[in-house]
């Protein structure tokens, strides 16, 4: 019998739906569809309860009221168009970037353990970040370092870079990398990012103690407009250049020396996937800290929907993780509102379990 | 018959670029202060099928490898078709060359049916009219067409040997646009075969190499099947050349047992081909 096919169309129930070869492109579909409907959906929750039927009032109003300033605004369209709306396309630029950033990293590492929380990039990315924030105050008083400003987003790049080839190299061995070392080096690199923000806790004023808190569980409360258009560029460049190693990456998953004799430029292409995945985790960590386990839930879903074409678990993942990271976030401001709840926690309390469930999994049996 | 090249006869470089076919010449290869291959020549041309045999650890693999670019010899060189090999040139030459590794497991889910498109993965810029039919047809070729939709991982060793097989068929359906000659490298593709699908393989590869006029050279462990299907074998024993030529010249039971400490004697099949039986 066709296990395998029934297994990846039994999981979206549409077995008789989907037609083989253009599966991957109906999955695309779906989750696009999904992406929209969690946009209008989440747009309406939040401690400013925002009924659905008002929604196209309110944002025909914000963007007019946007065009001709002089316009009188209402709460609401304040509330939707300086809080609610930076933080949705935060929630998706931040969800879609972790998402790819997984994809990337599953694709490179061969293995659909990576992620960028587990193995250390987002804390590595923090904890270059919140040096920058304790120490950077002290030696350039001058510089801003506010969340989501570029310079915390280029110290979180060289962060999340230096664990991105460290974690690489360290666990390269000869059939490819071994899970084992490339997971144990995570935890090493996690533990040594918990120790660092400790330590800069001390030297830290109240307000930066503020920031670095909200560093380690991840949030999308501080979302400016400014901020949240960089990381939502970036992230959207991101997804598209990862599109273009979609099919080399496919090659790399029969290991490095077939992907050689195949004619891919495997050097080069190791290259890309390791700075897309730093910069996009960068920029999305130094606006909203660490948010676990979405580089790890999403790609592994589009999976066993799309199969593991990457030309599909790319697009997929980043349609995916934005998703998640909506739902999550509404889920986090509504729970106990008026006060919110760290992102992270959410993603955490869905994710660990999921790991647990995929480590459990055939995947794992090769470890 | 390609016959042995004597030291005295090897080509020298400037005669070597113009020369067609797989040429290596005097290839060493060193690691951690062991020698694995000890001035290796070695020379095959389009439209043949060559053998490397020897115990374990002689090497076979090791210079496979080297004559297919994913090592570099400390020493020697090595030229296709007239062209020396440098990483440089993979991409190019992955449209003519292709290699199967002794035992491969993609990482992800993959169907049979994926595995072998990734070996049109090199003419991605310059598709054939029918790609979809030369997946079809590598797959029916190496009888794997009803596993297609199957996961490579729940397929058996034997089974995802032929998926294998049929990628790197797949890589070289074509014949080459400028016209040159494609080749086939292959690590003991038969490791993992029954019986039957040894010989299918085998005669799979001969077909190839005579109606398309590629060069195939493989590993194998298997001294009848050698003597069967091969035009020309090499016999290493500690990473040096102990034999060369046609497989029934270079076969005999003296140097079998010089080198496997095996007794054999040689009996003729009614087709005339000689075989080795095991003697007590």
């Amino acid at each position: 019998m066709n296990t395998l096919v029934m297994k990846r169309a039994g999981l979206a129930g549409l077995a008789g739906l989907l037609p083989g070869p253009r599966r991957g492109s109906w999955v695309l579909l779906g989750l696009g569809v999904a992406l929209l409907a969690s946009l209008i959906w989440s747009s309406g929750q939040g401690a400013f309860g925002l009924p659905l039927r008002e929604l196209p009032a309110v944002l025909a109003a914000a963007f007019t009221t946007y065009w001709w300033p002089g316009a009188e605004r209402s709460a609401a369209e304040l509330v939707f168009f300086n809080i609610r709306l930076p933080r949705l396309v935060l929630a998706v630029a931040a969800g879609a970037g972790l998402g790819v950033a997984g994809a990337l990293m599953q694709g490179l590492f061969r293995n659909p353990l990576a992620d960028p929380g587990l193995i250390g990039v987002s804390s590595g990315a923090a904890l270059a970040a919140a040096f920058a924030i304790v120490l950077g105050s002290l030696w350039w008083p001058e510089v801003p370092l506010a969340l989501g400003t570029w310079p915390l987003m280029l110290m979180a790049f060289f962060g999340g870079l230096v664990v991105t080839a460290l974690i690489y190299t360290l666990s390269l061995g000869d059939g490819g990398t071994r899970v084992g070392i490339m997971l144990l080096a995570g935890i090493a690199i996690n533990a040594l990012a918990g120790a660092g923000i400790g330590l800069l806790s001390y030297l830290a004023t109240d307000e930066q103690l503020r920031n670095l808190q909200f560093w380690m569980l991840g949030s999308l409360g501080g979302a400016l407009w400014e901020a949240v258009l960089v990381v939502g560029l970036i992230a959207l460049a991101t997804v598209a250049l990862a599109q273009r190693l979609a099919r080399p990456l496919n090659a790399l998953a029969l290991g490095e020396a077939q992907a050689v004799m195949l004619g891919v430029p495997v050097e080069r292409l190791k290259l890309a996937c390791i700075l897309l995945t730093a910069l996009v985790v960068g920029a999305v960590t130094a606006t909203t800290g660490i948010i676990g386990f979405i580089g790890l839930v999403a790609p592994h879903i589009v999976r066993l929907l799309a199969g593991p074409d990457h030309r599909w678990v790319l697009p997929g993942s980043a349609l995916l993780g934005a998703v998640l990271v909506l739902l999550a976030d509404a889920w986090a401001r509504t729970m106990i509102a008026p006060a919110e709840l760290p992102l992270g926690i959410i993603t955490a309390l869905v994710g660990v379990p999921f790991f647990l469930l995929l480590l459990r999994s055939a995947h794992a049996r090769t470890l | 018959m390609n016959a042995r090249l004597p030291a005295s006869a090897l080509l020298p470089s400037s005669s070597a670029a113009q020369h067609s076919g797989l040429l290596a010449q005097a290839i060493t290869v060193q690691q951690h202060g062991r020698t694995l291959l000890d001035g290796i020549d070695l020379q095959l041309a389009a439209g043949q099928v060559g053998v490397l045999l020897g115990p374990n650890g002689a090497g076979k693999s090791t210079l496979l490898h080297v004559l297919g670019g994913l090592r570099s010899p400390q020493t020697g060189q090595i030229w296709l078709d007239g062209e020396a090999l440098h990483r440089r040139n993979a991409a190019a030459l992955a449209r003519r060359r292709a290699f199967l590794p002794q035992e491969l497991v993609p990482a992800f889910d993959f169907t049979a049916q994926e595995v072998v498109e990734l070996g049109r993965y090199p003419h991605r810029l310059q598709p054939q009219p029918d790609e979809e039919q030369i997946v079809r047809a590598a797959l029916e070729h190496c009888a794997v067409a009803h596993l297609a939709q199957r996961s490579i991982r729940e397929l058996s060793g034997g089974e995802r040997a032929r998926v294998q097989l049929a990628r790197t068929l797949a890589q070289v359906w074509c014949p080459s646009a400028d016209g040159r000659s494609n080749w086939l490298l292959l690590d003991e593709p038969t490791a993992a075969l029954d019986l039957q699908h040894q010989h299918a393989c085998l005669n799979t590869l001969r077909q190839w190499s005579r109606q398309r006029g590629a060069g195939v050279l493989l590993v194998l462990h298997d001294l009848n099947l050698a003597l069967r299907y091969a035009d020309c074998c090499w016999v290493l024993q500690d990473g040096r050349l102990v034999g060369s030529g046609a497989p029934a010249s270079v076969l005999q039971p003296e140097l079998v047992h010089a080198v496997w400490q095996v007794h054999t004697h040689a009996v003729r099949d009614p087709s005339g081909v000689e075989q080795l039986l095991l003697a007590p």
